[in-house]
């Protein structure tokens, strides 16, 4: 991403560092981040994790090499790190973030400015070690739609263009492989992207945008911008954060509680005479009709990546054990209906591995609604 | 120069019996009818609990998935002994209900012979029901048999009563059931058979199997809270897979640290027994509740694991107790945890059987025969035509 520094008030421009070590808090942080000084090809980059318990405990929990708190203000924490990685030739990433709890939610915001492959290779892998105590969200098709279309009518009289995309497409059914992922170049308004999208039975993993201006209409506030939002609950962008932190990150940040609420306390152990606590995957469509399309989920739950999926049954109703590896979290996943898949935590089941599963099902096979699974 | 010796010839060495080729198709066969099996019993008692008045099930209904009784001194069969059936059901003070699953895939008719005997038991005044005296006016015998076996089964009833072989005092009735899918759910019905042998003493009941009413699957999931045993004996390989894949990743996350892929977890047969009893069975909470799973399955599965090679056992200090350590970690299943096993306890076959053999008293303590059979008394096996020694050894009296 070309970087496109538009200050609004350059005389106070400082380094990213130094405003980890002068903020007195989150709203301090996050307000200055437009007034900061980005070198060549930095970016902004915010990613949203969900937990229940406080993130910077958990990554000072991880006792990670080569990582270290620089400072711990009123509600929010500074890290610096240097991961190593790679064999030949060994490699070193480094760079420093903050991490800050979003309004007494169960989401917390990581911020930092990076280049993509200090992101790539820092920031993200060490995120991912979080897992399951804290997990990035997923966002469904709709929602990905909805924050674009917010950050379209904000930056009116500009408009938004979708520059690129990285997506998922599913395959005709005869054909081996059912998805294969998809990266496109565009200069589309996002309206039409989506109802491309759409019709051709794609859905996005993420989308870079840039604001640019209407012919005929006086330059906006953002013109220039240029951004990414991911279906995982990231963004990044070149300038503008206020952009972001006004309309974005409450939306996600919200998606990202309410997962984790969905999620949590569904374990067999949650009361004494262990109920079971079964959420429902409703599809607005009867999408499991057949026993080609019970087959087809049955298929895809086998490739649960670090998983050992075990199928009790598979025809006329389905019926299937999901351990994961990684957490031992278990889950067996029932199709009893043409319309609906119950998840039906186990003993053990975190809400990072439930969310896990269920991110699985609708990348891999069709995303539907989450909700508490109907007794009949 | 001396002659030197020929040499002994070598004694033959004992030629081990080939081990029986093992077929995953027909494991899962034995699962799929033990879980067939328990909503065969969910679905009657949810029939019996079913309020068309409220759309709701009773709360004040009785009921004991696996309840022992005793039998009278005049019963034919086996007098003064205790019986378990599936499910014992009481819908009034004078009105009882005790039915048993066959679910087996077996075709012989010295398995269905068997069954019938076992039945036969039932017709007896039996004590052990939730009154005063611990028996009632009367009660309805029902035998739940899969809808594809039902008329050899009935064939078998009629020619047995017939010839005066077979015969019930009291009300019995044989109905069938099965999974369908229709209307975009799937159901599990129950068909009562008419005439002679549909006798069902309570007339809503008697309706309801006479409707074949469909009830929804996810409906007995949800209101069973997803049970995974009755007071039948499942395939060994079953009972490894929910210990692994449920009970014991459980303990294995709570006791790890790191990222460290192997977890030694000590235990002992009584923990494991009464946290899957918890979680997936019967806690006992009385003298006539029976507890599932039976510590003796559990003692079985857990010597499978030290046979396996994935548990190590030794005794407690005060020689009281045998402790386990299972070395947990998770291995690369890729047809799933209950093949994973039923391999692994195809593989041991014989390691498995001279295990077994060793602890008969044990056992017979613990509720069930070294080699399981379908008696009642002692803890029952799922029934299958089968080749491998574990199966052959379940297969049924003669």
């Amino acid at each position: 991403m070309s970087p496109r520094h538009r200050r609004r008030t350059p005389l106070f421009e400082q380094a990213f560092g130094q405003l980890l070590r002068s903020a007195s808090s989150w709203a301090e942080l996050v307000g200055s981040l437009d007034y900061l000084h980005l070198d060549d090809n930095h970016v902004l980059h915010c990613a949203v994790l969900g937990s229940t318990s406080p993130v910077d405990s958990l990554i000072l929990q991880k006792e990670w090499r080569g990582f270290k708190e620089i400072r711990r203000a009123n509600d929010f924490t500074a890290f610096a790190y240097v991961r190593t990685f790679g064999k030949r030739p060994q490699r070193q990433m480094s760079g420093e973030f903050a991490v800050g709890r979003w309004r007494d939610s169960q989401a917390y915001v990581v911020v930092t400015v990076a280049t993509p492959s200090q992101i790539r290779d820092g920031l993200a892998p060490l995120l991912e070690t979080l897992y399951p105590t804290a997990v990035k969200p997923f966002l469904s098709q709709p929602e990905l739609h909805a924050l674009i279309r917010a950050l379209q009518r904000r930056v009116q009289p500009d408009q938004l263009r979708i520059q690129e995309f990285t997506a998922k497409r599913r395959l005709r059914a005869s054909a081996r492989k059912q998805f294969e992922s998809v990266r496109d170049w565009t200069d589309v308004d996002p309206e039409s992207a989506f109802t491309e999208a759409k019709e051709r039975n794609v859905w996005f993993s993420s989308v870079r945008f840039e604001v640019t201006r209407r012919k005929g209409a006086d330059p906006g506030r953002w013109l220039g911008l240029q951004g990414k939002l991911s279906k995982y609950g990231e963004v990044t962008t070149s300038s503008g954060f206020d952009l972001v932190a006004e309309n974005v990150l409450p939306t996600l940040t919200e998606i990202t509680s309410s997962r984790v609420a969905v999620f949590t306390n569904r374990e067999r152990t949650a009361d004494r005479d262990h109920q079971i606590h079964p959420l429902q995957l409703t599809y607005d469509r009867p999408l499991l009709e057949s026993t080609a399309h019970v087959r087809r989920l049955a298929d895809v739950l086998r490739r649960f990546p670090h998983g050992t999926c075990t199928v009790l049954h598979g025809n006329p109703y389905l019926h299937v054990t999901l351990v994961d590896d990684v957490d031992l979290s278990s889950a067996d996943i029932w199709v009893l209906a043409e319309n609906n898949i119950l998840v039906v935590p186990q003993l053990r089941a975190s809400h990072g591995a439930l969310k896990r599963i269920v991110n699985h099902i609708f990348e891999n096979f069709g995303e539907g609604a989450i909700g508490e699974a109907k007794t009949a | 120069m001396a002659k030197r010796k020929p040499p002994k010839p070598r004694r033959p060495r004992k030629k081990a019996a080939p081990r029986p080729v093992f077929v995953p198709s027909k494991l899962r066969d034995q699962v799929d009818t033990y879980t067939d099996a328990i909503y065969a019993v969910l679905a009657l008692l949810n029939h019996v609990r079913w309020d068309d008045a409220t759309k709701k099930t009773k709360t004040d209904v009785n009921f004991g998935i696996g309840r022992r009784f005793t039998t009278s001194a005049k019963n034919s069969f086996s007098p003064n002994v205790q019986i378990t059936p599936d499910i014992a059901i009481q819908m009034a003070p004078n009105l009882g209900l005790l039915a048993e699953a066959k679910p087996g895939v077996a075709k012989s008719k010295e398995f269905w012979e068997a069954n019938l005997r076992q039945l036969t038991k039932y017709d007896d005044d039996l004590d052990g029901w939730w009154t005063a005296s611990g028996r009632v006016e009367s009660h309805d015998v029902v035998a739940l048999i899969p809808l594809s076996r039902v008329t050899g089964f009935v064939d078998l009833v009629e020619e047995k009563i017939a010839k005066k072989e077979c015969q019930f005092s009291r009300p019995f009735a044989i109905v069938s059931f099965m999974k369908t899918t229709s209307g975009g759910k799937t159901w599990f019905v129950l068909q009562g058979q008419q005439g002679a042998l549909g006798r069902i003493t309570d007339a809503v009941l008697k309706e309801r199997l006479r409707q074949n009413i469909f009830i929804p699957m996810q409906a007995l999931l949800t209101e069973y809270k997803d049970l995974k045993f009755i007071d039948t004996e499942p395939p060994l390989a079953y009972v490894l897979y929910v210990i692994w894949e449920l009970l014991f990743s459980n303990m294995a996350a709570a006791k790890r640290q790191g990222e460290s892929t192997q977890v030694d977890l000590d235990t002992t047969v009584d923990e494991v027994t009464t946290k899957l009893q918890e979680a997936y069975g019967f806690k006992s909470d009385g003298p006539r509740a029976v507890e599932v799973p039976r510590r003796a399955w559990v003692r079985r599965a857990m010597d499978a694991l030290v046979a396996f090679g994935l548990a190590s056992r030794k005794m407690s200090t005060d020689r009281k107790t045998e402790l386990y350590t299972v070395h947990y970690r998770r291995y690369r299943m890729q047809d799933g945890a209950v093949i994973f096993f039923g391999r692994l306890e195809n593989k041991n076959s014989e390691k498995l059987a001279r295990l077994y053999d060793r602890k008969p008293l044990l056992e017979i303590a613990e509720g069930a025969q070294p080699n399981p059979s379908p008696d009642r008394e002692s803890g029952k096996a799922i029934q299958a035509e089968s080749t491998t020694p574990s199966e052959a050894a379940e297969a049924p009296e003669s």
